[in-house]
């Protein structure tokens, strides 16, 4: 367990360093990274003293080192829009961007394991025909129209919960359900394959003549059908805390989007590079945890992780 | 053509290559018909959208601002109504999905080629390129779409051809994961062995063989790979990041309807609608067309 642990990590590492370095010659590619870092009315005496400073005017794999070193040390410059290190602008907004992805994560998985293990169980049904289609409408309704249609029916015509802000839970709802709409189709979408996948197996039927009662017998399902969810859930909780800067941007969340978009209209380069970094750091800790979390659902993983893995990978792409 | 030719991969004997998306026509029972519909009309708006359209899209008519649609009580002449500055709906709805349809068409087509190539070289290299390219491929893929397009503009600015540059790194992976281990399938099976032992070459292989093969993989990937564009394009047109302003692109309209929501309705809820259809229709279909290509659901 250690091995595969140290395994994992490190391809999380490697993951993280070649996105940071993407981003590293992405910016130095570009032209001139002084311009990009200095404010839209700097003077060319200015731009040079940035160039001077951040040692852009020094050969590339001497900036490339100093660049990781400042990422090691979670130094990410001075923000010039903010006239702050960027370290504390984009803190305190992942906290805010975490809470919303969370509420929306909690949302998306139990509402969506609930409808998609009822689905697989009673397939055929009419309810499991109403939750797939249902689950292919909420995997083509963008977040940011969703919630838009929310705001219209439970903010403006029912006056129920506040249209925008962060004050109080209320304020989290209406976010929160806009976020949540496509992960919970998704993860509905893949639990009914794979609970109707396991329902078929002999271990089923086995269980069944057996005379198990229907509640062991739907955990020992839900147990066996989870892998894929795992893996799916872990993905979409990644990309939930990106996926939350249009819904942050239509109901005015502090969080991590909204900075994100603050930076790029202040042409704010320093910003944007510090919340990508800790954007990707966030993500690649999440595939992390979930690859470890395998091992604890599925004792098999940990001899045969690379067979498993990839047969999971395949279920995740065949109901993605 | 005889039962056995037909549940064969592919006719080697033949002296084209094999075109297994053919088996759509043979394919009984239900048709798209909803989804299809849609597509088409997507299709055609996205070719024409701008010459069918009533109105000048970017008019502005301050006398006629805010008219509502005529099933809400608005005159015929705008049939959608009108926005603040009085441009006609259904002429921008129209325009704007011209804009869709090139991000859309620019992603997959370009997206999908890149996807192919890389699954090419990494599937028949296979050793230290082949490992190489499947970490470049899930280290991109663990690249947010939004963030990337964020990156990209703050460096390069806004345009089209950035979101559709965005797009395209967004979605190359997706393509080269897949088709790598059909690539992978395909080349091992005996048919394309024979080939090689009948004195074919690689190149043969490949063009003759493995890549009309993994058509049908790359058909169900790109029409899935529709709605995503078209969702990312509105995602960051409404961020201000996507296809700037005052160009009418559906993400645009969306934005602009975001303050209207309390007063005029019909702004932020008419490209939502044609959107959320056409990703819905590019959804469905690429499902049915998933069951329909799969040899192991096919009967």
């Amino acid at each position: 367990m250690t091995r595969y642990t140290l395994s994992r990590l490190l391809q999380g590492l490697v993951a993280m360093w070649v996105i940071v370095t993407i981003v590293f010659f992405l910016a130095r590619l570009g032209g001139d990274a002084a311009a990009l870092l200095a404010p839209p009315d700097a003077t060319p005496e200015q731009i040079a003293a940035i160039r001077l400073s951040y040692g852009f005017d020094q050969p590339l794999h001497l900036q490339y080192v100093d660049y990781l070193r400042g990422i090691v040390t979670l130094d990410f410059g001075q923000s010039v829009s903010y006239r702050q290190p960027v370290v504390d602008l984009v803190i305190p907004a992942m906290v805010n961007t975490a809470r919303l992805a969370l509420a929306a994560f909690v949302i998306a998985l139990v509402l969506g394991v609930t409808f998609g293990a009822i689905a697989g169980v009673r397939a055929g049904t009419r309810y499991d025909q109403a939750v797939r289609g249902l689950s292919v409408l909420g995997q083509s309704v963008p977040p940011f129209w969703l919630g838009m249609l929310l705001v219209l029916l439970f903010s403006i015509n029912l006056g129920w919960l506040p249209a925008f802000g962060s004050e109080g839970f209320t304020s989290l709802i209406l976010p929160a359900c806009a976020l949540a709409a496509f992960p919970l189709a998704s993860i509905a979408r893949l639990t009914r394959s794979s609970v109707l996948e396991i329902v078929a197996r002999d271990q089923t039927l086995f269980e069944r003549s057996k005379g198990v009662g229907p509640a062991t017998l739907m955990s020992h399902i839900l147990r066996n059908a989870s892998l894929p969810v795992v893996t799916l859930a872990g993905i979409q909780l990644g990309a939930m805390f990106s996926g939350t800067i249009v819904v942050e941007n239509l109901f005015a969340w502090p969080g991590v989007g909204q900075l994100a978009i603050q930076g790029i209209q202040a042409r704010d380069f320093a910003l944007i590079q510090g919340i990508v970094v800790v954007n990707t750091f966030v993500f690649v800790a999440l595939l992390f945890v979930v690859d470890l979390s395998y091992g604890w659902l599925d004792p098999r993983v940990r001899a045969v992780k690379s067979a498993v893995k990839s047969k999971v990978g395949a279920n995740v792409e065949a109901a993605a | 053509m005889s039962s056995a030719l037909e549940s064969a991969p592919s006719s080697p004997a033949a002296g084209r290559p094999p075109r297994p998306w053919l088996r759509l026509r043979r394919r009984p029972g239900r048709r798209p018909w909803f989804s299809g519909t849609v597509m088409a009309i997507f299709a055609f708006c996205g070719l024409f959208g701008s010459v069918v359209a009533p109105h000048d899209p970017d008019k502005v008519n301050l006398s006629q601002a805010l008219k509502p649609p005529v099933f809400a009580g608005g005159t015929p002449t705008y049939l959608l109504g009108t926005d603040q500055l009085g441009r006609d709906v259904l002429s921008r709805l129209l325009t704007g999905a011209q804009v869709s349809f090139l991000v859309a068409a620019g992603a997959v087509l370009i997206g999908g080629a890149i996807g192919l190539l890389v699954a090419l070289l990494a599937g028949y290299s296979g050793g230290r390129l082949d490992a190489v390219l499947t970490r470049v491929a899930d280290a991109s893929m663990a690249f947010p779409v939004v963030l990337l397009a964020i990156v990209i503009v703050a460096i390069y600015g806004k345009g089209v051809t950035v979101v559709i540059a965005v797009l395209v790194v967004a979605a190359w992976p997706q393509y080269a994961r897949v088709l790598r281990s059909e690539v992978i399938r395909i080349r091992t099976q005996e048919f394309v062995t024979m080939s090689r032992v009948m004195g074919g070459g690689r190149f043969w292989a490949i063009t003759r063989h493995v890549v009309p093969n993994t058509i049908p993989t790359l058909l169900v990937l790109a029409t899935l790979q529709i709605g995503l564009a078209i969702i990312a394009e509105g995602s960051l047109s409404f961020l201000g990041i996507g296809v700037p302003p005052p160009a009418a692109s559906w993400g645009n309209m969306l934005a602009d309807g975001r303050n209207f929501l309390a007063t005029a309705w019909w702004l932020p809820v008419v490209p939502g609608v044609a959107l959320s259809l056409t990703v819905l229709a590019a959804n469905l279909f690429g499902d049915w067309l998933r069951q329909a290509l799969d040899p192991a659901t096919r009967r």
